[in-house]
């Protein structure tokens, strides 16, 4: 997997979902509050106003005498009568002292004291004829009230946004589930797979976009690709017929004409390389072939143990100079492959000729055939040098050398593997390399039997 | 003997016409099917070669029209690998052959003059040359009255290459005989091939009578003939 640090998307999208439902939770807890405060305040300032009034007018219009009865104003509320010395005439028990209660100042206003000790007060004073009267409340239980709304509140808004961002995460991942999958599909896209396409009817609407894309790109790059498999075929054609004549035309020298042993020997030389190029180019062409996609093959059944005894024995003689034991081994008696035999014997010979060039002398040589559920298992193996890694991967692409260097023997032009593979898939099959560098290499044609 | 090559690029169709000229033939060029065809009409050939992808008129098509007019003489098509081979070898059955390019020279010569000699495959007793003979009935070989040990395979390798004495035989051309390999086959089997025969038939004399031709392929022949 990559280092790559890259942001992640559902995190964000969760945090984004945490941030904002802390701040509507904070902002509509904050205007309950507001309300309820509003509500409570004018309640209490009501009470204080209702009780002046009513005390007022037990007074002077009903001209009540100044005795206990008049401090009965209500719950929560007490008060207090002075004189216009400022003395005090009547008073409600447990009444705070009076130098909390000044008593001038405007009339008729509600006043509010907030104390260390004791409980917060409300109060309103009010004048008559004979004095002042002023009516006091005890707001603590209010106080008492919002104080817990609050602190309902706080522990709202830590609980909330993460509740809801964790819920954001879940979902934005599930959410994202689409494009994962659409990620995995896309990243699984080889050359030989470019004919894949996205059923635009399984994508939710927003990913539709994304899905055109990748179907439309994909059109372009198989356009592209067959472009490219084109070219390669029509240069190769081009060169066919020159090469042709060029050879021809050598021959006709070589044949008819007296050089010196030197001369010679430069000219059969060239003409050698006419031949590794007309080879190149045939190869060439006969891959492209094998990548047409409107190529069928035209499959009969086959005895697979013959099969691979009729290529050991084309290689008996090689193996033997070699050095180079070439052994036959068939799992079931009777297998029987539906293939093209001509085909399948080119790829087994390119096989086979690979293993015995990289096999050291007293090793051997495997030919290999078994079943494996519906699929046939050709197996060529040899106890040669191996193949490094980076070859490994490299495995099937042309003009693949063991050594990239200049120097290349005339006659292994690199596409071996790569007609091997293509052999393969005009099967159907798949071409699986298993290498380990001085142990020896395993590559296994699986073809499936029906 | 009298040809008509019927083939689109000139280079190539001069290369073919001088070589069969110089082997005693009377040529004709056409550059083009239907060239090749009103020509193949009007004078009377003893064989044709034709290129099978000519612009217009393939030679399939000029072959074909041909034959409608009555016209059976023997065609030696020349041919890409990836041309349908089912049906050239259906054509080859109706009076003709066909080579693959890249062939040699001295291949084309040899088919064309069993092609136009349209001897069914008669094999003469004895072959010789130099001091080496081979007796195909009995698939057995002698060099200077000494019995080689051969195995079939390098007896079928020794009777090709002594069929075609003085010619030389492709690499392709012996793949195909020996293991009837129609495709371009790990060289060296054909060089192992060729080596092992040699032990047995040159290494123990003087006279060396198989000689590389590199690039090509090998030829049978002794110098002193």
């Amino acid at each position: 997997m990559s280092r790559l640090k890259s942001r992640s998307l559902v995190l964000r999208l969760a945090i984004a979902i945490g941030t904002s439902s802390f701040l509507l939770a904070m902002g509509s807890g904050w205007f309950l509050y507001l309300s309820i405060w509003k509500t409570l305040h004018t309640s209490i300032d009501n009470d204080l106003r209702s009780a002046a009034k009513q005390v007022l007018h037990r007074l002077v219009e009903e001209g009540q005498p100044l005795d206990k009865e008049i401090l009965e104003v209500g719950d929560h509320l007490t008060l207090r009568v002075v004189d216009l010395r400022g003395q005090v005439v009547l008073e409600s028990l447990g009444m705070e002292p009076l130098a909390y209660v000044p008593l001038a100042g405007p009339e008729g206003v509600i006043h509010e004291v907030r104390r260390k000790q004791g409980p917060d007060l409300k109060y309103v004073v009010v004048g008559y004829s004979l004095g002042r009267i002023q009516v006091v409340r005890n707001i603590a239980t209010e106080r008492n009230l919002l104080w817990r709304f609050r602190m309902s509140l706080y522990w709202l808004l830590a609980v909330v946004p993460l509740l809801a961002a964790t819920l954001g995460f879940l979902l934005a991942k599930r959410g994202l589930r689409p494009v994962e999958t659409l990620a995995r599909t896309v990243g699984e896209i080889r050359p030989d797979t470019l004919d894949l396409r996205f059923d635009l009817s399984s994508f939710d609407r927003e990913l539709l976009p994304l899905a055109q894309a990748v179907n439309r790109t994909l059109d372009r790059l198989e356009t592209a690709f067959c472009r490219l498999g084109e070219l390669n075929a029509d240069l190769a054609h081009e060169m066919r017929n020159p090469l042709h004549l060029l050879r021809l035309e050598l021959e006709e020298l070589l044949i008819h004409e007296a050089f010196s042993p030197a001369q010679a020997n430069g000219l059969e030389g060239i003409m050698e390389t006419l031949h590794y190029l007309s080879t190149v180019i045939e190869q060439m062409l006969f891959l492209a072939r094998t990548e047409d996609p409107s190529n069928r093959i035209q499959r009969a059944p086959l005895d697979t143990k013959a099969l691979l005894e009729s290529v050991a024995r084309d290689f008996a003689a090689l193996a033997e100079e070699k050095d180079v034991i070439l052994a036959v081994e068939v799992s079931t008696p009777l297998m029987l492959l539906l293939g093209d035999a001509l085909l399948l014997r080119r790829a087994l010979h390119n096989l086979v000729a690979n293993a015995i060039r990289h096999s050291a002398s007293g090793t051997s040589v495997m030919l290999r055939a078994h079943l494996d559920g519906s699929a046939a298992l050709l197996e060529v193996v040899d106890h040669g040098e191996g193949m490094p890694l980076d070859l490994l991967e490299k495995i099937g692409n042309r003009f693949l050398r063991k050594e990239q260097s200049r120097q290349r023997q005339l006659g292994g032009a690199g596409l071996g593997l790569a007609i091997v593979q293509g052999i393969t898939h005009l099967h159907g099959g798949v071409m699986e390399v298993e290498s380990q560098e001085g142990v020896g290499t395993l590559i296994r044609l699986r073809i499936p039997t029906t | 003997m009298k040809i008509l090559i019927v083939e689109d690029d000139a280079r190539a169709a001069g290369a073919l016409e001088r070589g069969l000229k110089e082997h005693g033939f009377t040529v004709d060029v056409a550059h083009s099917g239907a060239d090749g065809l009103a020509m193949g009409q009007a004078g009377a050939f003893d064989c044709f070669v034709m290129d099978v992808m000519l612009p217009g008129l393939d030679g399939f098509a000029v072959m074909a029209e041909l034959r409608n007019q009555g016209i059976t003489a023997p065609v030696m098509f020349l041919t890409a690998r990836d041309a349908l081979p089912d049906r050239l070898r259906g054509l080859a059955l109706g009076g003709g052959d066909y080579l693959v390019k890249p062939f040699a020279f001295s291949e084309l010569l040899l088919r064309l003059q069993n092609l136009l000699a349209r001897i069914p495959e008669s094999q003469p007793n004895s072959i010789r040359v130099g001091n080496l003979d081979v007796f195909p009935e009995q698939r057995k070989a002698y060099r200077g009255g000494k019995r080689l040990d051969l195995s079939g395979q390098e007896y079928t390798l020794l009777h090709l290459l002594i069929r075609n004495t003085g010619c030389i035989v492709t690499r392709s051309r012996i793949a195909e005989e020996l293991w009837e390999i129609a495709f371009d086959c790990d060289p060296n089997l054909v060089d192992v091939a060729v080596r092992r025969l040699r032990r047995k038939v040159d290494d123990p004399f003087p006279e060396k009578l198989i000689q590389t031709r590199r690039g090509i392929g090998y030829v049978l022949e002794s110098s002193n003939e």
